[in-house]
């Protein structure tokens, strides 16, 4: 202990420490500033502000920040410098192709108000790089880390997470820079980030400060995450920007989606994907959501702080977040009884467009190719449906029954037909001619083909069938909109038929019911299958069908159960419609396997 | 408002001046503390300060009751007391781990089980404090209390901030006569105070978030990704981080209560130099093994009760420091395992003494003293991981990877080895290299103290990690 006589003046002791205070105080200057900036209450105090610029301003005269800078590189402890141990790199694969003899796909020097090609539909993912802040440091980050490590096959992870940082303050933490020196370093396929919980705050442009909710932080924001996603693509990468989730408290969930809209946005732009955690971390009415159920566990989806995630919802996260990348890029899970999902993109004519469209592809032996059975979705939906509802289901299906799995883009309002009334609604051709060749060309899978879908998908399978003798061999419906002028009051029906009493004949030269009732012939030499939920507002109109046909002598499986017109009875009927396609695609025979056959 | 921060010194210094130049008016300098330590307090939320007033003035109350009440009735208060405060922290503590214990036993049975999922802002520092109140109650019926002259007195000796978020854990006898006397005139031990907040700084955020950040929080997260040898390394790494995390907020804690002119007891005492574990235990948060040894093993019976009953006592006396901790499976584990080191340890020494050689009085060689050492810390190393995974699925993970022989995993940092080895160095030989600074600081002249503290800033500033990890012992 100290002697026992030591004893200062109170007056003393305290001038002492208010100067040693002062003097430190200057000496971090920046970092003073910078806390008053990123402080939402103090940046809003205008003498707060001026103390900060003062300070900085005569840190600067005395020339501390430069001795501070000196000062850290002599100093800091090595860290980083002396790694013993370490693995030695891995040689990096050649990269795959889904076929062999896949026509390369069209390379056109983009113009410079297009976005840039985001999407290599064929290149598979090797390594993954993923930067962030706490979201990446803890969880859904370290989950992720560990699901791309064992869920796929084949894939090395490197994650750098630093909590507390963002693009708001380049000072605390550059990450555009470092961005690029990891990129340099392990050359990654893909670089996942996820930034914007620390970046709802003040930023500083040089000695600007620019206050969130303006259109300058707005604009500054982007040019910060433009320059990260380029930094990011220099070697090639491709880039997904994870958006930030919903909060509890209702004032962060608001700044967070502001941050998220302007992320989305410059995303995209820069040719990079947006994959968003908003809903995923929702409920189903798009509310905060506290507990989870995983696993057969149940607890709080978020830490106290309502904000970040507790373990068990980031593995619920996190396996969400890997079905949203398994849509954009080719990931093949290291489960033999899980189909591969392939992302594909075509350039749409009749869309005037680009569409996307995903396939569930079986692993086969060699040169192995296999029937298909296209699965369309409903109105108000898009190709992302399917998968968004029956993602795995689809992949161990597809599987077990070794048939090919294609999901296309019937878009919201296309209801699988040509539209003479607008150009770029050209549903019917899309589907039955650009994506059945696109598929056919690029994946394993032979000419025997088969069609179904759910509600308007329902309708659009078997008219499709009908108008296209001999290019599906069988056609089903759940919940089927069979009967299209029943749905005359529909918007998006009026805008692509015209109004239905002025156009009956177009309508119904589009409708299931009187497609069949022209031509009974040709419908008996289709299989068919038509399911509805009693609770269904279509049972009345799918039992009136079910009874024409049988009038008409028509052979077709038609089920009632119980259900409604929602997903559950739709996720409930897959197995059951895809046994059923799947016995009629085999029976039909061995088609021919056209995307190897182009070798020849 | 954590220790190392910029609003913190800010608060600090505002509250040093105004107490010392209250001085001459002991009262007023009594409540403008409690008003500041309320004030800090309230900055998590303000409903935590009311929290505060509420277990300080019930604990007041219930010891102003024993005091006017017949004797027959004081044991019922005491134990009322007692329970009031036990019964609170289980609420705040125990709720989440209750509800997900019956949940799961009830799926095992078949049943499927949905209580409540409350959000239960677990208050930091309840623990700390109610654990102080007991003490005060248990003590007051023992005749060993203090008993405070005012409640204005016993406030501030609940919510002193210095040690109001994570002990040292106060006995009434240690801090009320301080409060209850006269005011210092003079601030005493200048330079063992500066010295214990340098100590603190430098242990806490160089050291120990040095430590956390590039090599503890890696490995405990996912620890399939690491090697064999990086997981060994994280472990003794974690047991260092520990140690300089609690004691450096300690010395903290300590060098602040002292320029304000309070003395607060010791809470480490170089643990990492014992060469058994029941020398690690009077080493180691000692305010908080003193109190279970007097709030708990004694009125379990303590030593006297027969041999048996000994191990027994102090099993389940380390279950509660288990639980006490937290509501995890994993914190309980640890305790019931250290209660179970320490059982078997008495069990040596108690078989030790039967073959006639008395441990105590003993002078055992150097390699036995380095063997023991080895033990222990190796001991404490592995047990602790189940203190700090996050479940016991990671704990399990943890262990496999530590016996798998997996070669490869993130690389090791041979600077955190370094780290590692001198922070261990410091917890063993740290006395005399206190003492020293202490007499160095002592030996520079006044009017040169504040350039030498603005030079040790300076290069902490530089020294310390960019990111900041989060502290230990708040989530108590």
């Amino acid at each position: 202990m100290s002697s026992p006589n030591s004893s200062s003046s109170p007056r003393a002791v305290i001038a002492g420490l208010w100067a040693v205070a002062l003097a430190l105080l200057l000496y971090g200057a920046s970092d003073v500033r910078g806390y008053i900036v990123g402080s939402p209450w103090l940046s809003e105090q205008p003498l707060a502000l001026r103390f900060g610029d003062g300070l900085l301003a005569f840190s600067e005269r005395l020339g501390l920040p430069e001795l501070r800078d000196r000062l850290s590189t002599w100093v800091a402890l090595p860290t980083d410098r002396y790694v013993v141990l370490k693995e030695p790199p891995r040689p990096k694969p050649a990269p795959q192709k889904v076929v062999e003899a896949e026509p390369p796909t069209t390379e056109r020097e983009p113009s410079s108000d297009e976005p840039t090609r985001a999407f290599t539909p064929t290149r598979s993912i090797r390594s993954i790089l993923l930067i962030g802040a706490s979201s990446i440091q803890h969880q859904p980050g370290i989950e992720l880390e560990r699901l791309f490590g064992t869920f796929y096959e084949d894939i090395q992870v490197v994650r750098v997470g630093k909590v507390a940082t963002g693009l708001a303050r380049p000072d605390v933490f550059d990450w555009p820079k470092r961005a690029q020196e990891l990129v340099d370093e392990h050359e990654p396929d893909l670089v996942i980030a996820n930034f914007g919980g620390n970046d709802a705050q003040g930023m500083m442009r040089g000695k600007e400060v620019l206050k969130f909710g303006t259109d300058a932080w707005d604009e500054e924001y982007a040019n910060r995450l433009r320059s990260l996603i380029e930094s990011s693509q220099s070697r090639g990468a491709l880039v997904a920007i994870i958006g930030m989730p919903i909060m509890r408290s209702a004032q962060s969930s608001e700044r967070v989606q502001h941050v998220n809209a302007i992320t989305k946005t410059t995303a995209e732009k820069a040719g990079a994907t947006y994959v968003s955690m908003w809903e995923i971390a929702a409920d189903e009415k798009g509310n905060y959501r506290e507990a989870i159920e995983h696993d057969g566990k149940r607890g709080p989806m978020r830490q106290s702080d309502g904000w970040h995630f507790t373990r068990i919802g980031g593995e619920y996260v996190a396996e969400r977040l890997i079905e949203v990348f398994e849509r954009h890029y080719w990931l093949k899970p290291a489960d033999r009884e899980l189909a591969v999902t392939v992302p594909r993109e075509i350039d749409s004519e009749a869309l005037g467009r680009k569409a996307r469209y995903l396939a569930y592809v079986p692993r086969g032996e060699g040169s192995e190719c296999f029937p298909a059975l296209f699965l369309l979705h409903g109105a108000h939906g898009t190709w992302e449906d399917w998968s968004s509802h029956a993602h795995r289901e689809l992949q161990r299906l597809a599987q077990k029954h070794r048939i090919a799995i294609v999901t296309p883009d019937g878009s919201e309002a296309g209801w699988y037909l040509d539209s003479p009334l607008l150009a770029d609604s050209q549903y019917a051709t899309h589907v039955a001619e650009e994506v059945v060749e696109d598929a056919t060309a690029s994946l394993p899978i032979t000419s025997t083909r088969s069609i179904g879908g759910l509600s308007a998908g329902g309708h659009g399978a078997i008219t499709l069938a009908l108008k296209n003798p001999g290019l599906f061999v069988a056609a089903s419906s759940m919940s089927g909109v069979l009967d299209l002028p029943a749905a005359h009051e529909r918007k998006a029906l009026i805008e692509r038929l015209g109004p239905y009493g002025e156009n009956r004949e177009r309508w119904e030269h589009s409708s299931a019911i009187h497609l069949i009732e022209a031509s009974p012939a040709e419908a008996k030499k289709l299989p068919l299958l038509v399911t509805v939920g009693s609770s269904d507002r279509w049972a009345p109109t799918n039992r009136e069908f079910h009874t024409r046909l049988s009038a008409l002598g028509v052979e077709h499986d038609f089920d009632e159960s119980e259900g409604g017109h929602d997903w559950t009875y739709w996720t409930s009927q897959l197995p059951r419609h895809v046994e059923w396609h799947a016995a009629k695609l085999h029976a039909a025979g061995r088609g021919e396997c056209a995307a190897l056959t182009a070798r020849r | 408002m954590a220790f190392p921060t910029l609003d913190f010194a800010f608060f600090f210094l505002v509250t040093l001046s105004v107490a010392w130049s209250l001085r001459r008016f002991r009262t007023a300098q009594k409540s403008f503390l409690l008003l500041a330590s309320y004030f800090f307090y309230a900055q998590w939320e303000l409903r935590l300060a009311a929290l505060l007033f509420a277990v300080s003035f019930g604990n007041w109350a219930f010891g102003e009751v024993w005091h006017r009440v017949q004797p027959r009735w004081r044991k019922l208060v005491v134990t009322t007391g007692v329970l009031a405060n036990v019964g609170l922290l289980c609420v705040f503590k125990l709720y989440d781990f209750f509800r997900s214990t019956v949940e799961d036993f009830a799926r095992f049975l078949g049943v499927e089980a949905h209580l409540p999922i409350l959000e239960i802002l677990l208050p930091v520092g309840i623990s700390f404090y109610t654990f102080q109140g007991i003490a005060y109650l248990v003590d007051t019926h023992r005749g060993k209390a203090v008993r405070p002259r005012t409640l204005l007195d016993f406030l501030l000796f609940m919510a002193f901030f210095p040690k109001l978020l994570s002990g040292p854990i106060c006995r009434s006898h240690e801090l009320l006569p301080q409060i209850q006397d006269e005011a210092p005139k003079k601030v005493p031990n200048v330079e063992e105070a500066m010295t214990l907040i340098a100590s603190g700084l430098f242990k806490k955020v160089v050291l120990a978030g040095y430590l956390a950040t590039h090599m503890v929080d890696g490995a405990f997260q996912l620890p399939s990704s690491y090697s064999s040898i990086e997981l060994w390394v994280a472990i003794f790494a974690y047991t260092a981080q520990l140690y300089l995390d609690f004691s450096g907020y300690t010395d903290m804690a300590r060098g602040l209560a002292l320029l304000l002119g309070f003395r607060l007891p010791e809470n480490f005492r170089y643990p990492y130099a014992a060469t058994n574990i029941g020398e690690f235990w009077r080493r180691w948060h000692i305010t908080f093994s003193r109190w279970l040894q007097d709030y708990v093993y004694f009125p379990l019976g303590g030593s006297r009760a027969g041999r048996y009953r000994t191990y027994f006592n102090q099993i389940v006396t380390f279950a509660v420091c288990g639980i006490w901790h937290g509501s995890r499976w994993g914190f309980v584990i640890w305790g019931l395992l250290h209660g179970l080191g320490l059982a078997i340890y008495k069990f040596s020494v108690d078989v030790r003494r039967d073959m006639g050689r008395d441990p105590k009085h003993s002078n055992p060689a150097w390699w036995w003293k380095v063997a023991g050492w080895a033990l222990t810390l190796t001991f404490c190393a592995l047990v602790r991981v189940f203190f700090r995974a996050e479940d016991l699925q990671t704990a399990v993970e943890v262990f496999r990877g530590l016996f798998a022989f997996r070669l490869y995993g993130q690389g090791l940092d041979v600077t955190v080895l370094f780290v590692t080895v001198l922070s261990f160095a410091i917890g063993m030989w740290g006395r005399p290299i206190f003492e020293r600074s202490m007499r160095a600081f002592e030996r520079v002249p006044v009017w040169a103290r504040p350039a030498v503290l603005v030079g040790m800033g300076i290069v902490m500033l530089a020294l310390k990690p960019s990111e900041i990890a989060p502290y230990i012992y708040f989530q108590f």
